[in-house]
């Protein structure tokens, strides 16, 4: 619909209408959704007053790289092997230095980083298909129809802000157009979307054709030719615009935009990480965390593998076996690790039954996901499946409870009531509980 | 024979003509008299000029009344160039050409605005404007909850605006569409296939869009601020609880075991050949005439059980009586769009008036609660009666609003205070919308932009007319022929690659070059091959690959130059639309005008330079027909801002255009990276 400057006052006043409301209702305090978020009030020389309990817990880790495994990654083959039983398949486990933890022998450079790595076993999800799924991983929430809910990297922005003035807080790479992204928060804590790790920051430098005395002569046109509107139209709109042409400028010139530029990784470097999409998608994940980039999601496709599990799984575990144990030794050697939460996530994990086309299906009762890094304990597993991988035995983790542990890590106020634009109350991991024994 | 128009017409007098709401009629709030129109014999179509000019004036009546009582002063009429801007982005969606300009400069008439109006509305560039407002309300897109193709419902949308079908019926229709999604004229099923699978949501969501009430709370428990009840929202879902999505290919069971047991046997893709076809021509709305639903197991009131029978029930107005039997649908929608719902006509008049005037006479549009004041109440009563004596007819209704002289003021310099009701004394600065920033630009590029179409459901029609009479035997044929072929595609890639091995590896031991010549012509002829076969056997194949018709022409790196209207919906991710803000058309109303850095990247570094003033583009062409460097300037400005330049701004850019070949490019940029460009005055 038109969204003019009547729709700033359309947020107002349904915020107004829902105020009264809602604080009877809740008895809680409303966030801002105007303006910058909590991050943008709190930096604003006006103090609001945020409900006792609400203020964040001190952080573990101030940025987060997330691992999306897209397609459902089968628990049985990767981080929970059953060697022995019926429904191991031909994979067989592997010891890794860490005491008592086995992986599969798909992963055979992680198995040596183990102790960087706290594996969640008990995972269980209400979705067992894949959008739905992926929705709730990201989101904590049911997928609906009338209303989109944040994904975590919204969350961080909204909550905690940008650490680099110039570089975007939340960044993408090879996501797709169903990331829930700021769901219903305001849409500059959305992600920015890479499509590809290679192709960088759309736009950042100039056309082909056009050098710097060019490209300053014709800024100094605009800002010559600009100058009688802005007085004309002395409104905050206009200045908006104004300081957004100043950023992009300034982010075209910015030494911090070479964060974007795998180019300037050794080739060892890149070999080391892979030389493929997720490879490269790891490494400028790293890179970008370093530039004080907050949430780097990169995405690895391919794991829905209803047919001839057992060679896919294979394949696509070599490509994270290599990048995610890269990962965590550079992000280690760097120092970064210890401020760098490393997630990995999935929808679901697939069926211990081996289907007619030596396929597993979907299964969201019992599979598992990692964290690493950021404050938590490496070498522990948390919670146990059967002896067949298909039902969770011990320290069962829904997905809320999964996400509240990555804001908790992230020191997000995981009871902070936040009021969506029509005027629904929601808190950011819904009602789950952080998984406090693996910090 | 002579009576009253129908817009002079008592409230009263069109309520009793209708069954369902005469039955308590005296429920509806009674507003105002409105001001007395001239009588005439009916409403024409299209509504003569004299009837067009007395709605409008008693809408400026009504606007300077509220003025008077505040104390405020109407701004001036903004001048023929601002107004010919702002009309052109508001009715068709892009700035005009510079031949349109031209052809408005040479009208002298005394009513060249109004006639501008009529004749805007009436064009195709209007149909993708209207749509793109449809689409953002609606959530319409081209795959529908993620797999069902949309462009059915897309393509109706798009017919119905241009055929001006009344929006009462377009909404009924909607509410009350049935049957296969892809026969002809069917796009309204694609309402119900936007939420497949999630009837309650769809509830809330009929509730926000056409009542502009939020009953999405009651989904779970008794609204916490508003009167609706948890059973309130229940009995409004035991409407369409006998409605639902069905995607099956017609086989019957025991085909469908032997083709199971085919797929496990070998290595042919049965499964997904009968979903595919089962999501074409299989996919449809089916209603089963059910009159209740049960409430769910956590019910927690004491006023019913949990699992308790519900019998459908209005959520206000008087009871309706629902037949037992047959689709209670039925009175639901006439009951939704009869025109003395007090919030059916008052949502749409409030939000048309929003379209044009750019703030609504309540907000938020959709957030309606007894108690919500319009920000100028006669005026409201007035549109929404307005609204009813058109008929719904949004084209005539927006006639008389573009006609107003209240749409017609300058601009506003002060930016209206948030929260403060509005009082139409100006117009408001805005800044454009995706759509309208994307489209304007490529009417600088592409001749004719209005007539350039995408991709339409003709095709996916047509295969569906084709086979959908076959039976289960010629079904289980297609199925197995189509698999056959994949499989056999399959294999010819399995083909190819080994080839493109044999041919990197002879490349490496650097073979002869005849060797490599011959791998390579191997290689085209199985593509060939393959691709032939495709086009010639697959059916289904057949018809995707075969839209859209006509290629369209592609951008440097952008994709097809088409308005967003013809684009995919939601355009991708990366495409200038969504960094503008175009809707992702997962929310209601979920596009933004929100400032981000990658706009001024996407403008300065981006399509500008590659496509705008690139060879070829309408511009480029324009340049190289001006003669002197004052007629480029001339020409930029006309184009770019709709206007001529000041007699200082003429000599600072004739002078940089004299100066380099580059000149006129770099003016161009400049313009189109000003405020002046982005934002609607």
């Amino acid at each position: 619909m038109l969204n003019r400057t009547a729709n700033r006052l359309d947020e107002l006043s349904r915020r107004e209408i829902l105020l009264s409301g809602a604080r009877a209702f809740l008895g809680v305090s409303l966030l801002p959704l105007l303006g910058g978020g909590l991050a943008g009030s709190l930096a604003a020389d006006e103090p609001r007053a945020l409900a006792a309990g609400a203020l964040p817990r001190r952080p573990t880790a101030r940025n987060c790289i997330y691992l999306y495994m897209a397609g459902g990654m089968s628990h049985l083959d990767t981080f929970d092997p059953k060697p022995g039983a019926d429904t191991a398949g031909p994979v067989t486990a592997i010891s890794s230095n860490a005491t008592g933890i086995q992986l599969s022998e798909y992963l055979p450079r992680l198995a040596k980083n183990a102790n960087h790595l706290a594996v969640v076993r008990g995972m269980s999800s209400t979705q067992g298909a894949h959008e739905p799924g992926e929705y709730l991983m990201h989101t904590s929430f049911a997928q609906r129809g009338t209303i989109r809910h944040p994904a975590m990297g919204a969350w961080l922005g909204y909550f905690s802000g940008r650490t680099n003035p110039t570089l975007p807080m939340n960044i993408t790479i090879g996501a797709g157009s169903r990331h829930p992204g700021a769901g219903y928060l305001e849409s500059k804590f959305a992600p920015l979307p890479l499509g590809n790790a290679q192709s960088g920051l759309q736009h950042s430098a100039r056309s082909p054709g056009v050098d710097q005395a060019q490209f300053d002569r014709r800024m100094g046109l605009v800002d010559s030719f600009n100058h009688g509107f802005e007085e004309r139209y002395d409104q905050k709109q206009v200045r908006a615009y104004k300081d957004l042409y100043g950023e992009a400028v300034t982010l075209m010139g910015s030494k911090d935009l070479a964060a974007f530029d795998l180019g300037q990784e050794p080739e060892a470097m890149k070999t080391a990480y892979g030389d493929n999409e997720f490879g490269h998608g790891c490494l400028l994940a790293r890179r970008l965390v370093e530039n004080d980039v907050r949430f780097v999601e990169v995405r690895l496709g391919g794991w829905d593998t209803h047919d001839d599990n057992f060679d896919r799984v294979q394949t696509r575990a070599a490509l994270l076996d290599q990048g995610l144990a890269t990962l965590l030794q550079d992000l280690s050697a760097r120092g970064l690790l210890e401020e760098t939460l490393v997630v990995l996530a999935t929808e679901f994990g697939r069926s211990p039954k081996i289907n007619g086309n030596n396929g597993r299906d979907h299964y969201p009762k019992a599979f598992s996901c990692l964290l690493a890094g950021g404050g938590i304990k490496g070498g522990q597993v948390h919670g146990t499946t059967d002896a067949t991988g298909a039902n969770v035995a011990e320290q069962k983790v829904e997905i809320p409870d999964f996400n509240a542990t990555i804001g908790y890590a992230l020191g997000l106020p995981l009871d902070q009531v936040v009021i969506s634009p029509v005027g629904r109350p929601f808190t950011l991991a819904d009602k789950g509980k952080p998984l406090t024994n693996l910090f | 024979m002579s009576h009253p128009t129908l817009l002079a017409m008592p409230l009263a007098v069109l309520l009793g003509a209708v069954g369902i709401w005469s039955v308590n009629a005296s429920s509806v709030p009674a507003p105002a008299p409105a001001p007395a129109l001239g009588a005439h014999e009916q409403i024409a179509s299209p509504l003569p000029a004299a009837e067009i000019a007395n709605a409008s004036h008693a809408i400026d009546q009504l606007v300077k009344a509220d003025l008077d009582r505040h104390n405020l002063k109407a701004a001036p009429l903004a001048g023929d160039e601002i107004f010919l801007r702002r009309v052109y982005l508001d009715i068709m969606g892009r700035i005009p050409t510079y031949a349109e300009i031209s052809a408005y400069s040479a009208d002298h008439s005394s009513r060249k605005r109004q006639e501008l109006v009529r004749t805007l509305l009436a064009s195709e560039g209007h149909v993708s404007r209207q749509f793109d407002w449809f689409a953002d309300l609606l959530r319409a897109q081209t795959r529908l909850s993620d797999r069902y193709a949309g462009q059915a419902y897309l393509d109706w949308l798009k017919q119905a605006i241009r055929e001006d079908k009344p929006y009462d019926k377009m909404v009924s229709e909607m509410l009350r569409a049935e049957g296969p999604a892809l026969e002809p004229g069917n796009g309204a099923t694609g309402y119900y296939l936007r939420d497949a699978g999630m009837p309650l949501d769809n509830m809330a969501n009929t509730v926000r869009v056409f009542l502009g009430t939020q009953l999405t709370c009651a989904q779970c428990h008794n609204h916490p601020n508003d009167k609706w009840t948890r059973q309130d929202f229940f009995a409004m879902a035991a409407f369409t609880n006998g409605t639902s999505v069905q995607a099956k290919l017609n086989i019957g069971k025991g085909n469908m075991q032997e083709l199971r047991k085919l797929e496990k046997d070998g290595s042919a893709d049965l499964k997904n050949v009968v979903r595919q076809l089962g999501q074409t021509l299989g996919l449809k709305v089916q209603n089963n005439d059910q009159t209740s639903i049960k409430l769910p197991a956590d019910y927690q009131y004491p006023d019913a059980k949990p699992g308790a029978p519900l019998r459908p029930h209005v959520m206000f107005g008087a009871a309706l009586p629902v037949p037992a039997k047959g689709d209670p649908r039925d009175v639901y929608a006439a009951w939704m769009t009869a025109p003395e719902n007090p919030r059916f006509t008052l949502v749409i008049a409030n939000r048309m008036w929003k379209e044009a005037m750019g703030i609504g006479l309540i907000e938020p549009v959709d957030h309606l609660m007894d108690d919500s004041v319009a920000s100028n109440p006669e005026l409201m009563d007035y549109l929404t009666r307005l609204m009813i004596g058109v008929k719904f007819d949004l084209r005539k209704f927006q006639e008389i609003l573009y006609s107003t002289e209240t749409y017609q003021r300058a601009a506003t310099k002060e930016e209206p205070a948030a929260g403060e009701p509005w009082r139409y004394q100006a117009a408001v600065l805005h800044r454009m919308t995706a759509e309208q920033t994307w489209d304007s630009l490529l009417t600088l590029v592409v001749p004719d932009l209005d007539q350039q179409k995408g991709a339409d459901a003709q095709a996916m029609i047509a295969f569906y007319q084709d086979n959908k009479d076959k039976g289960p035997d010629d079904l289980v044929a297609m199925v197995k022929d189509i698999a056959g072929f994949r499989g056999k595609g399959k294999e010819l890639q399995q083909e190819f690659q080994e080839l493109r091995a044999q041919l990197d590896k002879a490349r490496a031991d650097k073979a002869a070059p005849d060797v490599m010549k011959q791998l390579q012509e191997k290689m085209r002829a199985l593509g060939e091959q393959r691709k032939g076969m495709e086009m010639e056997a697959d059916p289904y194949k057949k018809f995707i690959k075969s839209i859209p018709k006509k290629k369209a022409a592609e951008g440097k790196g952008v994709g097809p130059l088409l308005r967003a209207s013809e684009l995919p919906s939601p355009a991708p991710g990366n495409h200038l639309l969504r960094t503008f803000g175009q809707s992702d058309r997962e929310m209601i109303d979920n596009s933004t005008d929100s400032p981000a850095v990658t706009q001024a990247l996407g403008l300065l570094n981006g399509f500008v330079d590659s496509d705008v003033l690139g060879k070829g583009s309408l511009l480029a062409e324009a340049m190289a027909k001006a003669p002197g460097a004052e007629e480029k300037a001339r020409v930029l400005f006309l184009t770019i801002l709709t206007r001529q330049p000041s007699a200082h701004e003429l000599a600072v850019t004739s002078t940089e255009i004299g100066a380099s070949k580059d000149g006129w490019a770099n003016i161009a940029w400049c313009l189109l990276n000003s405020h002046e460009f982005l934002f609607v005055q």
